[in-house]
Parts: structure tokens; sequence; C-alpha cells
């Protein structure tokens, strides 16, 4: 028997998969059934009753078993005495569903919509949903044009209801869908909603501390049918109508996450998230939404400064540039072009950086850039470049017979979106979910396997699993064979290595790395996520990327290596070339490597630095100090950030909303944004700025846009053939309306586009054979006395850019460490009382906090804080050290 | 409010009759107990059954909130409950309640009493149609009451409960 | 000869004839208006310069909604909204217009925005003397929209003369 069914729906017939609800099967032949509760990504409950419809069934001959037929010789078509709801109901053979033709459905819904407005205000002009409402645009399709009920007896409820301090509940409006409800439990994992009381007292309610608990609130507003739920920050922000919806990416993590920026007036008024379903399907995480204020900030850069004396003081792009022609080209006369360098931030585009690295390589001739500074200098990846995730990888379509394996991220904090495809796969879609890590993260409760494994040793864990898949005969020999080379030195080098020894190092017991080995192994698709908390460890990427080729899980979709890494454009940075010992495209420099940040940051690196993006100054003193004693820097910046302060000429860059560009997102595709809003004052795109000073230094480039860079970054880099603005922007479809309000959220009209990606070594049949690697783990640092303290990465930190959203405020987090209840009980210290946490004669002094995700002995104090503090003890691009915690 | 050790031993009897991964098919006996002592719930109690079970609070306020018996505003010591139902109504229940009201100082919707001992309250069906007027105090019922038997009652457990304070 | 004494008599009687007219209009009622000396005279239908509205309390009548400005064909209405709070309130209700605009050189009186406004805010009084010295001065800020406008050139006609239009189109 096939899987599909055929009905019948007005008359039209649709066949469609077996199990599929009579709304979607509706919605295939343009047949809009309207809804307020049902949501294509989240379980069907029938609240509303918006849906019902008329469903008939053939009627069976109860003697021969076949359906009995009328004089014509037609089945005889039963339909059910009451009508059902078409977003719980699943289709059968031969179903008949009258939606638009029978009578009773269409005044079924009528009185359904005469309901939901007996208590709903008439305030459409105040409400912020007004003019993209779906109960707006329902009751004017389908509903009664008056009402039988007493206007005077409407219930009132408080307006102004605040749910957390982002989300604001206008009790009166909502229609108790569950929509916000079924979001934070069904796909944010976060049940901190909930209906109280009932009839029609019901309302939404949550009780968690602080209210409204969760990085994912604010896509609450957009599934929301009707304006009960409002962010504080668009709140009576403009019309829906009056904005222009500009498609762009969101710039805070690596996911890429779709956006479109709400612009009004020259200001961005919103942000929501802009359907993508390879990358964040329907959804963006609250930093993303609330962290856009740096974009219209009046502490923003607007003219170009020069260093007089003391003081910076205005002056015209003229001045700035050829200033900086003339001291580049008078530092580089007199000591060579290796006595400059610069460094890019991993959230500029990858136009910017091409232009940047095209500039030292080219026109001042040398190796000296890199982006590893601050956040960006904690976690590499090069693996990416042979074994990252097949094209066409889907993290929110992979289910049953997939292992994802996560070492030392925590996806909610460090990629909220990543978190939710992960958290649905396993939860939703039955995918195995191995989530490795030094603590308990979010993603604990919605995985089948947790393996904790103690700090530092993950790089062993990760050789332990590959030992295991070798030493259980797990691994995939005909392709291993094929595509890769060394598996016989690699045995050897794991004998060697000792994989008995993981077990101790670890924690873990032999069989629960077994298992997970195995797990791994055997599942039809494999996908490995590391982060930052798994070390900046070489040897771990190694023992991924062979723990990948080995099992074969590399080379197709929905298989292969994803990094966490922390900037938009962090990948971006690493394919553009933007280290000191390689090209565009992953090509090793042919001549001399140039100096790494960190060298160019230690005094007397250089004489001349040129700084885009990057704030090192705040990130260590002793950067701090190397800036002081260079011979001449510039800092391209939006803010006058610490080290823009100490620049000799300071130049004012674009926001990301103010420009277009392209950036390369973790699993390697390439997104592009556009403009949305105009820049403040004389600011330029990074790219301009990189070919001004190119131009003084005798270049003659004729970039006109970032489109023109692009456009020879396909010609000069081959990962990115093909990648012209004319492909990357190409609309998968004009996204109407009509065609999406009710099911899903997305109520305004815009470019919906998918990026590309580029594929992987793995991917290519051609390609030599891919060496599998094996690097020694480096020893475990001596059996120190004390806590280890690491250093993770929290969504709401101390970034520059997010520090400019208001909204969030009470969110970002002030240093604290973050001790478990027994550690805290042995120091003798509770939750604010301030300790001082020493490390090799340095010491900070900072409050406590006592988490219960925390396990015994670690102590964490999350990086990119105010100030600072975690990393002066593990170093700027450290995760953790050994450290003494006494009371003070 | 941390339980006390006798709601303790009954808590994890509670939580024994379900499986270890169905902890939430016990919120409503373990909503009942944290409720037996005062009669009604605040915050604290809450959290702790939130946490016996493992379960968000907003989840529990949530269950409260459905259901008329748990009751997160401070009440007396005494539920007098009084059905005004139609069969109960039509034996005068609705007056019984206005003068129960009135003899217990309260305005004609009940409340609680200023002694926080008593709190007067309509509510639906109490199973007792045939000898109504008919009150509930606590899990004891009163029937065919008259205004003298209301005294007699109020009287009987006001001394209940100041030798139980003494 | 002849040809010339009967234009003389005709030319007198044409003469005679204008002058009669002149005559006639002598005694009449001067239909010039002695603007802005004197007030001038207006149908009470008449569209001009827009007033903002308030309640007998003096909170604004303006909710912010900028329904006027969805509805003005040439864009010339520009609202910004924002929250009332209970220390600085403006409207009744949550929301209020913190900004409102009217470009006067742009609009065609056509009271598009009085018909769109659900709070009957917005209303077109009689003002037509709209000129300035400056450009930009044209565009009418809520403060200056608000203030009750009720020059003195300005009087609204009778509505018994106004029921005359009944009279109309009927001949």
């Amino acid at each position: 028997m096939s899987d599909n069914v055929t009905l019948t729906i007005d008359g039209v017939q649709v066949t469609v998969p077996k199990g599929t609800l009579i709304v979607e099967a509706a919605k295939q032949i343009e047949n809009e059934i309207p809804v307020f509760c049902y949501h294509g990504k989240m379980d069907p409950v029938g609240m509303c009753r918006m849906c019902l419809v008329e469903v008939g069934q053939p009627a069976i001959d109860r003697g021969t078993g076949k359906p009995e037929l009328d004089e014509d010789g037609n089945p005889v078509v039963r339909f059910f005495p009451k009508p059902m709801t078409a977003c719980t109901t699943t289709v059968s053979e031969g179903m008949v569903v009258k939606v638009d033709t029978s009578e009773a459905a269409v005044d079924d819904r009528k009185a359904v919509l005469e309901f939901l407005l007996t208590s709903h205000p008439l305030d459409c002009p105040v409400c912020d949903k007004g003019g993209e409402c779906p109960l707006q645009d329902l009751t004017i399709r389908h509903g009664p044009g008056n009402s039988r009920f007493d206007y005077e007896d409407k219930q009132h409820f408080p307006k102004r209801y605040p749910l957390g301090d982002l989300i604001v509940l206008d009790m009166e409006r909502c229609i108790i869908c569950a929509r916000c409800v079924r979001f934070q439990q069904e796909i944010a994992f976060d049940p901190v909603l909930a209906i109280e009381n009932r009839g029609r007292r019901a309302h939404i309610v949550s009780y968690s501390k602080p209210g409204f608990d969760s990085h994912y609130s604010g896509n609450t507003t957009d599934v929301c049918p009707v304006g009960a739920l409002t962010t504080r920050d668009f709140r009576f922000g403009a019309r829906a109508w009056e904005m222009t919806n500009v498609p762009s990416l969101c710039n805070h993590c690596g996911v890429g996450c779709n956006t479109v920026l709400g612009t009004r007036a020259g200001t961005i008024r919103r942000i929501m998230p802009r359907q993508n379903e390879a990358v964040n399907e329907l959804w963006i995480c609250d930093k993303g939404r609330f962290g856009h204020h740096f974009n219209g900030s009046p502490d923003r850069l607007t003219t170009p400064l020069i260093r007089k004396g003391e003081e910076l003081v205005e002056a015209t792009w003229d001045e700035a540039l050829s200033l900086i022609g003339e001291k580049f080209g008078a530092i580089k006369s007199a000591n060579g072009a290796d006595s400059l360098g610069g460094i890019a931030g991993a959230r500029l585009t990858n136009e910017d950086l091409y232009v940047f690295q095209k500039l030292f390589r080219e026109i001042i001739g040398t190796n000296n850039i890199d982006h590893r500074v601050g956040l960006s200098a904690a976690l590499e990846d090069e693996t990416a470049f042979t074994v990252g995730v097949g094209v066409g990888t889907d993290l929110g379509s992979v289910g049953k017979g997939t292992t994802i394996l996560n070492i030392g991220a925590d996806l909610d904090q460090d990629a909220p979106i990543l978190y939710l495809r992960v958290a649905g796969a396993s939860v939703k879609r039955g995918a195995h979910v191995i989530n490795a890590g030094g603590r308990r993260t979010k993603l604990d409760a919605q995985v089948q396997t947790t393996l904790r494994y103690n700090y530092g040793s993950a790089a062993r864990l990760a050789l332990g699993l590959l030992a295991s898949v070798v030493s259980q005969g797990l691994v995939a020999k005909e392709w291993a064979d094929s595509r890769t080379s060394g598996m016989a030195d690699l045995e050897k080098a794991l004998k060697n290595f000792g994989a008995d020894k993981v077990a101790e190092a670890t924690g873990l017991t032999t069989n629960a790395i077994d298992a997970a080995a195995k797990a791994f192994a055997e599942a039809e698709n494999g996908i490995i996520i590391f982060g930052l908390e798994a070390g900046n460890d070489p040897a771990l990427r190694a023992a991924l990327e062979a723990l990948a080729l080995a099992t074969g899980h590399a080379g197709k979709p929905n298989n292969g290596v994803i990094a966490v890494l922390p900037h938009a454009n962090s990948r971006g940075a690493i394919d553009m070339g933007i280290l000191p010992d390689r090209l565009p495209g992953y090509k090793p420099v042919e001549s001399n490597a140039g100096l790494s940040a960190v060298e160019m940051l230690t005094a007397g690196g250089v004489k001349g630095l040129l700084i885009a993006a990057a704030d090192p100054a705040v990130e260590s003193e002793s950067y701090k100090q190397a800036l002081q004693q260079l011979d001449f820097l510039v800092v391209q910046e939006l803010f006058l950030t610490e080290t823009a302060q100490m620049a000799d000429v300071v130049l004012p860059a674009k926001g990301n909303a103010e420009r277009d560009g392209s950036y390369t997102n973790l699993e390697r595709r390439v997104q592009t944004f556009d403009m949305g809003v105009p820049a403040p004052g004389k600011a330029w795109a990074d790219w301009l700025i990189f070919t001004g000073i190119a131009g003084q230094l005798g270049a003659d480039w004729a970039y006109a846009s970032a489109d023109g860079v692009m456009a020879e970054i396909t010609q000069r880099v081959p990962l990115y053939a093909g990648m012209d603005f004319k492909n990357l922007t190409a609309p998968i479809s004009l996204q109407r309306k009509t065609e999406h309000y009710i099911y899903e959220g997305m109520s305004f009209t815009t470019d919906i586009r998918e990026g590309i990606q580029w594929a992987t070594v793995a991917e290519s049949d051609s390609a030599p054979k891919i060496p599998l690697r094996f690097i020694e783990p480096a020893k475990a640092s001596s059996q120190e006395q004390g806590l280890t303290l690491v250093a993770p990465r929290m969504l709401y930190d101390g970034g520059r850019l997010l520090a400019e959203a208001d909204v969030v405020n009470a969110h970002i987090l002030e240093p604290q460490l973050m001790l478990s209840r027994s550690d805290a009980q042995k120091l003798g210290v509770s939750t604010g009382d301030s300790v001082t946490v020493s490390q090799n004669g340095t010491a900070i002094t900072v409050p406590v906090y006592i988490e219960r995700t925390v396990s015994e002995g670690v102590a964490l104090l999350p990086r990119n804080l105010a100030g600072r503090p975690a990393e002066k003890l593990v170093g700027p691009n450290g995760l953790y050290s050994t450290v003494k915690v006494e009371k003070s | 409010m941390g339980w006390t050790e006798k709601e303790q031993q009954d808590l994890e009897k509670i939580l024994k009759k379900y499986p270890a991964d169905r902890k939430l098919s016990a919120v409503l006996p373990a909503l009942y107990l944290a409720q037996r002592e005062k009669n009604w719930l605040d915050d604290d109690d809450i959290e702790a059954v939130a946490e016996a079970l493992g379960i968000e609070t907003t989840h529990v306020h949530s269950i409260i909130g459905f259901y008329t018996l748990f009751r997160k505003e401070p009440v007396g010591k005494y539920m007098m409950e009084v059905c005004t139902d139609l069969p109960c109504a039509l034996r005068g229940a609705e007056d019984f309640f206005k003068r129960l009201c009135e003899r217990m100082g309260l305005g004609p919707k009940g409340g609680t009493t200023e002694d926080n001992l008593f709190t007067v309250e309509e509510v639906v069906c109490i199973a007792a149609c045939d000898k109504a007027p008919c009150m509930q105090i606590n899990l004891e019922f009163f029937e065919s009451l008259t205004d003298e038997q209301i005294d007699e009652v109020v009287a009987g457990l006001r001394a209940q409960a100041s030798n139980n304070g003494a | 000869m002849i040809n010339q004494l009967k234009d003389v008599v005709t030319g007198s009687a044409e003469i005679a004839k204008a002058m009669g007219v002149t005559l006639k209009y002598f005694f009449k009622k001067p239909v010039t208006h002695q603007y802005p000396d004197e007030p001038v005279e207006v149908y009470p239908r008449f569209r001009g310069r827009h007033v903002l509205k308030r309640y007998d309390n003096g909170l604004e009548r303006c909710i912010g909604c900028a329904l006027c400005a969805a509805a003005c064909p040439t864009d010339c209405i520009y609202v910004e909204a924002s929250e009332n709070t209970d220390e600085k309130r403006y409207s009744p209700g949550e929301r209020y217009a913190s900004t409102y605009d009217i470009n006067m050189l742009r609009c065609i009186f056509c009271g598009y925005c009085a018909e769109a406004c659900p709070t009957e805010a917005i209303v077109l009084e009689h003002d037509f003397a709209l000129a300035e010295y400056n450009r930009w001065d044209a565009i009418y800020p809520k403060e200056r929209l608000l203030e009750p406008h009720d020059p003195d050139y300005i009087v609204l006609r009778s509505d018994e003369e106004f029921k005359l239009s009944e009279t109309w189109g009927k001949k």
C-alpha cells in the first residue's frame, strides 16, 4: 500500500503523505483554512476552533466491507455529524473536506470569531499588531460584521502586564491560543509560560525568576496571532505598514540568523527573524532581536580623528588617509614592510576582510595580519576546510539515524539558534545527541547521552572516542581507505597514546566512552559540534577530524564537523586568510609566515598597526602596553573604544545595518545582507577605508561596491567561485504575507534567501586523499591544589555592541564567580560574598554566585565581561587554569 | 516553606506511587499536601512543590489556577463553603448565604473574618442538594441548617481553635 | 452723415446702459471683502487648516495610531507614537503621539485624515491663510496643531444661508 492518500477538499483532489493534517493538505492546493492556534512548527492542539471544517468519509457497507455506491456508482460519502478541527485531523483515503462549500462550517467559523471577539478589545488603532494581525485579517475574511454580545460586558484585564522585563502582555487581547506557551515548551525548552485560571479569566503568566527567563522570549511576540505579546523594545515603535523591511543578518554570533530590519525614517525600529529553513527557521534569539541599538547610538564615531598631542581632533577623510599613507610609507621604508601589521575583527564582512588582507599582502607586502584577538583567539578551526558539514546539511531536518556529538559548546549561550535546532533534532525528531562538556548545560535535559569530562581533557576524550571506534572495529573501512591516508600510522599512534588512560584523565568510564563511540560510528549520519569550552587545542581538532573521517561521517550532507566560532564572520575571516600563515581559501603562504596578533601585540613586535573592529586594549594589560609603544596606530571602529583612544588616527566605520556585505556562518554558508539605514556622519564601509589606505600607498584599486569586491573574490578564491551577489541575493521566492501569516509568524513581505555553502575537500571525489592527523595532547597541567577556573562565554556578555542596548542591560552579566554549593560551603561563602581569586601572583576580587549547574572543583567566571577579570587569570586566549580562591 | 518531617515522609510516599520519570503526575497530591496545614499556598509552598517534582514554578502555578480548591490567597483556618446552585437555591440557600455572611460580619460575597479563622465562600454543588441549605467546613458537612445552628457551629469551632491554640 | 449720427445715438444709449449698471451697483452692498480688515465668511463644511483636539479634561484626543498618515493621499502627515506613563500622561490609554507633523504645503485638504481618525482628534477647521515666510514653517508640529485656533478674520456663514442649498439644482 502506498504511503500517500488522496482526498478531496472543496471539490479539489489532492494527494499527500499519510499522517498529514487537513490544514497542511489544504495549504498545498492553496486553500487557506483559517487558524490561530495551529503553527507549522508546533504540535497541533485544536484550542482555538477556528479551523472547523466538515469532514466526510466514504461509507463502508458492513456486510461486504466494500465502499457503498450510490445509483450512479459513485461512493457514498458519510459526513460526521459535527464539524472537525482541520488542524488536528489527519487525512485518510477518500476523505471529503468541505471548507468554504459547507454552509455549516462557514457559520461555525463565523461563530468562533464572534466568540473570540466577545472580550477582545477593539483597540486596533493603538495595537502594534494592527495591520499584520491574523485576528484582524481573518475577521474581515471570515467573521460576522457585528456581534450579538453586549459591548458593555467585555472582560477587562490589565493592558500592560509585564512578563519579564522584555515582553509585555496585554491580557485583554490574548485569545488563549497557547502558541507562546507551546513555543516555550516545545521549541525553546524553557517552559516558563503557562495559562493560569480558566474560562474567561484564563491568562498567560510567568513565575520564573527572573520573569520569562528565556533566551528566546522575543519569538513569542512573532507567533502571537494577536497583539497580546509585544516587546518592550518595539512597543508603539511604528505601524506595521510604515516600515521598510530590509533583509539583513544578525551579527552577534556565528549562526548567521537571517533577520529583517524594520526601518522607518532612517532608524531601525525592530528586528524580526527572516525565514531560512537551513539556518534559523523562523526564530532569532533575544540578543539578536534587542542588540541592534549600537547602529543608531549617539556615541558612534562620525568623523575621522587625528591625534594632535594628547587630543584627538576632527579631520577630513583626505587628511586622515594621507597621514596614514605618509606614516605607513615612512615606517615601511625605514624598517621594512614587516614592521607594519594589521588586526581585523571577525565581525567584518568577507569583502572587508578580503580587501584588508590584499592591502597588507599585496600593497604593503607583509603577512603580519590576524583576526585572532579577544574571543576570536579563544577558538580556532581549520577542520572545516576538510571535514566541515556537507553542503545541504540541515540540522532542522535531521532526526532518527543521526548522531550529533557536541563537545564543549554550551549551545544555549554560544549559538542559541543552533541549540534550538540540536535540541529539536533530539526531542522532536529522535536524533541521538551526545552532549560532552565540563559542566551541566541546558542541552543536557534534551539529550540521550551526557558525558561530563574533566576540564582540559576534551582532546583526550576525542582521542578516546577515536581509539574506541578503531578498537570496536567500527571504522568505515571502504570510505576511509579510498579517501584518507595514514590509517595505519594513526592506529599505531593511538596505541602509543594509550587509550586506556583516557577514562582516568576524563573522569568517564570506558563503557560510557565505548557506548558513545558506537552510537556515533554506527549512526547513518554523524555531526560533530565543538566549541569554546573544549579548548583551543590542535590535538582536539586533529582528533575530531580523524573521528569524522574514520567513521565516514564526512563529505556528505548531514555529516561533518561544525566549530561554534564566536563571531558573525569568524568563518569568513579564516576563509579570507586573515591569518599570518594562510592565504584566502586555506592556502599556506608562499613566503614566510607573518606575526600573529599576539606577537604583534607584544612590545617591539611591529612599529605601525592597523586595527579594525577589534579592541585588544581591553583584553589585557600587556596588549595595552604594546599599543602604547607603537610608532603609529590606526583604529577603524564604530565607537571610541579603549584601543581607539590610544590611536593616532581613528576612522569611523559603518555598522552592518548601514551597508551591504556578506558573512560566512559556522556551517560555511555565505549569506548577504542589505543596507537598511544611513550611516552616522561621515562613516565609511570598512572595505572602502582599506581601499582608501591602499590608494595612499600607491594602489589603483577601483572597487565601487561590496558587490565589486565579491566579484573579485569569486575570481581569486576558488572556494567562493560563483558566490557573486547576484547569486547570493537571488530570493528563493518573494514570500507574500498571505501565504505566511496565519501559519508561521512572518507577517511581512521580504526577500527569502538561502545563501550558498562552499564544498569541503571531503566532498570532492577528485580531491587527494586527506591525511589522518594525530597530535599528542599537551600534558595535563601539574596537579596544583585549588579550583579549576573556567572562562566560558555567556550570551549576554560585556561586548561593546550589546552594551548599547538599554533594553537588555538588566541581563548583561556582572563579573561573578560561579561556584558549586559544596565548594562554596568549603570556602565558607554564600551568594553575594566577595572572594579573591589568584593565580601566579595575579589576583582579582569578585562576588560569588552559587550555581547548581557547576560541578564540584570547578569555578566559572565568564569571559568577555566588564573589566575582563577572567582573561586576567586565564590569559586572553586561555580557557581554564588552576586558581586559589579565598574569602576576602 | 520547607516540608516538615511528616510532610516529607508523606511526599516520599506520594512520589513512590509514580514512575521516577513521571513525577509531574504527583503534582495534585503534592499540592494537596502542601496546602494541608494552612488551607492555602504561598509562593514558598509552590516553589517547594516545583522543586520536589523537578518542574517549572510557572507550571505549578498554572495547575493551581485551574483548580478552584487550590488557593493562592490567604484564607481562614475553617473554610465555610455554601452551595448556592439551583436545587439548593430553591431551598433558600441564597438567602442563607447572605445571612451567614451577615452573621460572620462579612460583605455579601463572603470573605475572611478579621481573626483569620473563618472564610465564607459560595461554591458549586457539594452533593447534598436534598438537605440544603448545606455547608462544608473543611471536610465536615453541615446540613439542613438554620440560623441558630450557625451560631452553634461557629461557637464550637471557635472553642476548638482556642483550645488548640492554648 | 446719417451713419455718424446713428453711431452717436446708439453709442450714447450704450453708455447710458452701462452707466445704468454702474448706477445699479452703486446702491447695492459691495461684494469685495475688506480682508483682512473685515472677516471673511466661510461655509461650515469648508475644509481649512487642521487642529488637534483635546478632551474636556485637557488630555489629547490623539492616540498616535497614524491612521491619518495611512489615509493621507499626499503623505503629508508624520506620526511617531510613544507610551504614556502614569507620571507623564498625554492621552487616555497607553499610546500617544510624541511627534505629529503636517506639511501644509503638501496637504490638499481632502479631509481623509479626519475621516480616518478613530478618536476625532484631527479636525479640518476653517483657516485658509496659511502663508509662511519660510518653507520649513509650513510643517506644523504637534504643539502648533494642538493650540485652539480661531482666527478673527474668519466667520462662519449662518445656517440659514446654508440651508438655501436645498434649492440648489432644482430649478
